[in-house]
């Protein structure tokens, strides 16, 4: 009796202990745990410190009204919801906000889609090229489309030196000049190219088919489009507009540009004057309102995607819509496309290099155009070096490469471990917990996971030392913020791929390593491009993130844009954005030969 | 034995007495002796409210004694959130601060020994009492400035409380109080003072002032926040506005005097406004040590630098800033030669008085600002 007991526990202990080798035996369950440990250090232990945050005495109130650090409080709270100033930090930031949203988003949506459908099935001018030339504008860093239109429409209601139509006679009102008019249109031209990417992949993804049947049945083009195509299109128009409500959410450049000469304030502008002055409670609140609203968009998207699921048609391939003829209206429609590249793309560009080429700005004369700014040759007015002989540019020049690349490349490669763990274990709980942690920081907004960022490792934490004023902080901050981008190519990649390849090497006796190197790492190597290049491309660009992470001799060229605006060298400022942008271009198009897609694939619906 | 017993015992008396006199000693180190030590450690990081520190004052400091100065400029907002960070989390990065936040400055940092209070000694005796404690490296003036070209020889407002009339609403520049504590330090001391703003409004307007609110300089305040000012982040930014050239209508702001020492180079025409009761702020710069500063002979001798005529000229050279080692001159260009000759017509606030009235005035700003 006793000894059957015995061996029974025994066989059991027996059987975990096999089982548990045999899991150890599986790379994809130890990477899986790993990725668990670290990715639940990185992205919950934030969370949890900006919640916390929220209700707790920050240390600088603390020290000014005696309380003790950290304790409880509904302060903060309180203060943003229900004070004497919560209408002007957060109600009609609020109101600024949904109503910038909505505009941009509209605008946005109505041009992607006109766009989308012309390039992707019409014969109008220069097609091949509007692909690319029209997905320019998600290449400039976002300040670059405010300043450029301040450059131009800035009228002196405000005061101070005239903008570029002023100065040709013509004054622009304020409501052109300032508020929410340009930040919608300024949102909406740098948003609109999610939109084309979108649409232009889905409208080529429709079986060519459902169109000719209703051809031959007589249907004419108008009713083809509205009977069908549209119909078809309402997955992707759902995913475009919370894709681009949560960007414009999101984004702090543009409102802070253009929004507080005119004291319209957006949350994201509320949300920065918090974190500028010290209130790290009210930063924690308004942060965990805007994460709520992109968790409820979030899950309306999920709704929509499963309810519409079924419209979602999987046609035969291979054949590719003929561009339907346009006639009459090739002409106007070319005309108009490419206008929208002029406006949203060349313009800015224009604005920002012309404004770096006159010495005295808003002075047309010929005399006036030079490459001062650039060379640092009887540079008007400033005792500084010109771009090309700066040694900030060369050193934020050289940051921006070292963290936007090195984060990036942990993020693919996370990203492709992220897939693989989360594809080889299919319905274990690693999985879902993988797939879910890795897109929540997708949710919070950039400016409030620095914060969060900046709490916790400022100090030194078990085995991670004080991160504050190194590199590593700000490369960490920035794989943990594009993980979402990553780990979604790297899921849908390793989706594709069976296991079938990995067992045939195992048969063959090839070690894990083997296997990885020689099979997966060929098979996925466009995706890993893509997994490795949107997050440099939005690195490049990033700003609102690292802005409070950046310790002298860290700066990124986004940040030393900004030191040259509170210097007064709006040239420089504006040549380091055309520098940001020109980078990011030349990686978009190495992205485009490499992998013989385009950005819509990475993007993804 | 026993004399064995008394030699240790003095020994060990002196030895203690060493270790006692030890920061005693290192602060009375000669200048050479500094020198020597701050080449050691080679480099010195500042966040500092002027960028002249970093376009200036470090390369001459470096041409001068090898060392390189890492220079940021910072509002003093991020500076109190950065010396706090630092300090508490043991990985301290900068050395020596240029600080305009006096009222945390007095009510935190000092009494929690966050940073070092260092009087160079070498210029110590030229330093007045009440600028070495804490040590005030520069007095700059805040003033109210208009456009000389747009305006003539004078300055288009008289009284201060023109500025909350409609005819100038939206045409006043100014920084956002949530960013530059300056701003809040002027607020308090104008409730500090609000007698004489009460005794302008009679003077200018002819009768009394109804006072809404506890006092004349809030009254002001809010009346100031109604009317639709422009807020900057950036001192730059207001003089341009004010000063550009071929302004019909070009505003009023407040920035810092040194700013008329652009006139010239960038083509802008300020001029200060001698307006009644206050002509602006007279704003102290604070040089501190930060507690456990990674070089802190190279931030003595930095500290020392900017208190002579050498490297403080960036600043006293020209027009806006006095230093407070009275023994170096200032610019003919001021309109005073020294700070204490603008006599009552700028501002000087109460240190204690903002610590204790800073949240409300932020919060009475922010609401009553449209």
């Amino acid at each position: 009796m006793v000894s059957l007991n015995t061996t029974n526990q025994n066989s059991l202990l027996i059987r975990i202990k096999i089982k548990i080798s045999r899991l150890l035996l599986q790379p994809s369950f130890i990477i899986g745990l790993i990725l668990v440990i670290i990715l639940t250090y990185l992205v919950i232990a934030p969370i949890i410190s900006i919640f916390s945050n929220s209700v707790s005495l920050t240390m600088m109130d603390a020290m000014l009204s005696g309380g003790k650090d950290g304790a409880f409080t509904y302060k903060y709270i309180d203060r943003v919801f229900t004070s004497s100033i919560s209408e002007k930090i957060f109600w009609t930031p609020l109101k600024n906000s949904i109503t910038v949203s909505f505009f941009a988003t509209l605008i946005a949506l109505a041009l992607g889609l006109i766009l989308a459908s012309l390039v992707t099935s019409t014969n109008i001018f220069g097609r091949r090229y509007l692909g690319f030339l029209l997905i320019i504008p998600y290449m400039l860093p976002s300040q670059a489309m405010a300043t450029a239109w301040l450059t131009m429409f800035k009228n002196r209601k405000i005061s101070g030196p005239p903008g570029m139509l002023e100065s040709f006679g013509f004054t622009p009102p304020d409501w052109l000049a300032y508020g929410p008019l340009p930040i919608s249109i300024c949102m909406a031209l740098s948003y609109f190219p999610f939109a084309f990417l979108l649409f232009s992949s889905a409208l080529s993804k429709i079986d060519i088919q459902l169109e000719e049947v209703a051809s031959t049945l007589g249907a004419k083009t108008k009713t083809i489009w509205t009977k069908i195509i549209l119909p078809l299109l309402i997955p992707t128009t759902m995913s475009v507009l919370l894709l681009t409500v949560a960007r414009t959410l999101g984004t702090f450049a543009t409102p802070y540009i253009l929004g507080t000469p005119a004291k319209y304030t957006l949350l994201s502008t509320s949300l920065y004057s918090s974190v500028r002055s010290n209130e790290s409670g009210v930063v924690a609140v308004l942060a965990i309102v805007l994460s709520l609203i992109g968790v409820m968009l979030l899950l309306v998207d999920i709704w929509v995607v499963r309810k519409w699921q079924r419209f979602i048609t999987v046609g035969g391939k291979g054949i590719k819509r003929q561009p339907s003829k346009l006639g009459l209206f090739r002409t106007p429609t070319t005309i108009f496309a490419w206008l929208i590249f002029l406006l949203a793309a060349l313009g800015p560009f224009v604005v920002l290099a012309l404004s770096t080429l006159m010495r005295e700005p808003g002075n047309f004369s010929f005399s006036n155009f030079g490459l001062a700014y650039w060379t640092g040759v009887n540079v008007p007015g400033m005792d500084q070096p010109g771009m090309f002989t700066s040694p900030e540019v060369l050193t934020a020049l050289k940051n921006s490469f070292l963290i936007a690349g090195s984060a990036s490349i942990i993020c693919g490669v996370l990203g492709l471990l992220i897939g693989y763990a989360v594809v080889r274990l299919p319905g274990t709980l690693i999985s879902g917990f993988l797939r879910q942690i890795s897109f929540l920081p997708y949710l919070m907004p950039g400016l409030a996971f620095a914060a969060a960022y900046l709490s916790l490792f400022a100090v030194a934490r078990g085995p991670i030392p004080a991160l504050y004023g190194s590199i590593s902080l700000l490369i960490l901050v920035m794989v943990v913020t594009y993980l979402p981008y990553a780990s979604r190519s790297g899921i849908s990649a390793m989706m594709q791929v069976g296991p079938e390849p990995e067992e045939a090497g195992m048969v063959l006796g090839a070690g894990f390593w083997r296997r990885i190197v020689s099979i997966l790492a060929p098979l996925q190597k466009s995706a890993l491009v893509i997994a490795i290049i949107l997050p440099f491309i939005t690195g490049m660009k990033e700003l609102s993130l690292v802005v409070m992470l950046v310790t002298p001799g860290t700066e990124l060229l986004t940040t030393q844009s900004i030191r040259f605006l509170d210097f007064g060298y709006t040239q420089l400022a504006n040549a380091t954005i055309l520098i940001i942008g020109v980078v990011v271009m030349i990686s978009v198009l190495i992205l485009n030969r490499v992998t013989k897609t385009n950005l819509a694939s990475g993007l993804g619906g | 034995m026993t004399r064995k017993k008394i030699i240790s015992l003095i020994t060990s008396f002196f030895f203690g007495l060493t270790l006692l006199l030890q920061p005693v000693v290192s602060f009375a180190m000669t200048l050479d002796e500094l020198i020597a030590a701050a080449q050691k450690e080679g480099e010195v990081n500042t966040y500092w409210h002027s960028s002249r520190m970093g376009k200036k004052v470090a390369a001459a400091f470096e041409a001068k004694y090898g060392i390189k100065v890492n220079a940021t400029k910072m509002k003093d907002s991020e500076m109190t959130e950065r010396i706090v960070r630092e300090v508490t989390s043991g990985n301290v990065i900068v050395d020596l601060v240029g600080y305009d936040d006096g009222p945390f400055l007095d009510t935190v940092l000092t009494p929690k020994g966050m940073v070092e209070n260092y009087v160079p000694p070498y210029v110590a005796k030229d330093i007045p009492a009440d600028s070495s404690k804490p040590l005030i490296y520069l007095w700059q003036p805040f003033v109210i400035g208009y456009n000389s070209e747009t305006y003539g020889n004078s300055c288009p407002i008289k009284s201060l409380w023109q500025l909350t009339e409609k005819d100038w609403a939206g045409r006043f520049h100014m920084w956002d109080p949530r960013i530059a504590s300056s701003m809040i330090q002027m607020f308090s001391a104008m409730e500090d003072r609000s007698d004489e703003l009460a005794a302008s409004y009679k003077k200018h307007y002819g009768k009394d002032l109804k006072v809404t609110e506890a006092n004349a300089g809030l009254e002001f305040v809010k009346r100031l926040a109604k009317n639709n000012p422009v807020l900057y982040n950036e001192d730059y930014e207001i003089a341009v506005a004010v000063g550009t050239k071929g302004q019909s209508k070009a505003p009023i702001g407040i920035y810092s005097l040194g700013r008329h020492r652009e006139n010239a180079k960038k083509n802008l025409a300020l001029a200060l406004c001698e307006v009644d009761p206050f002509k602006g702020l007279n704003q102290p710069t604070y040089m501190q040590i930060v507690k456990g500063s990674p070089h802190p002979n190279a931030a003595r001798l930095l500290a020392y630098y900017v208190l002579t005529q050498e490297g403080a000229n960036p600043w006293v050279g020209v027009v806006g800033a006095y230093s407070s080692n009275s023994s170096l001159g200032s610019s003919p260009d001021n309109p005073y030669p020294t700070a204490e000759s603008w006599k009552g017509t700028l501002l000087v606030s109460n240190n204690t008085n903002v610590a204790n009235r800073r949240a409300d005035l932020m919060d009475f700003w922010i609401k009553h600002s449209n």
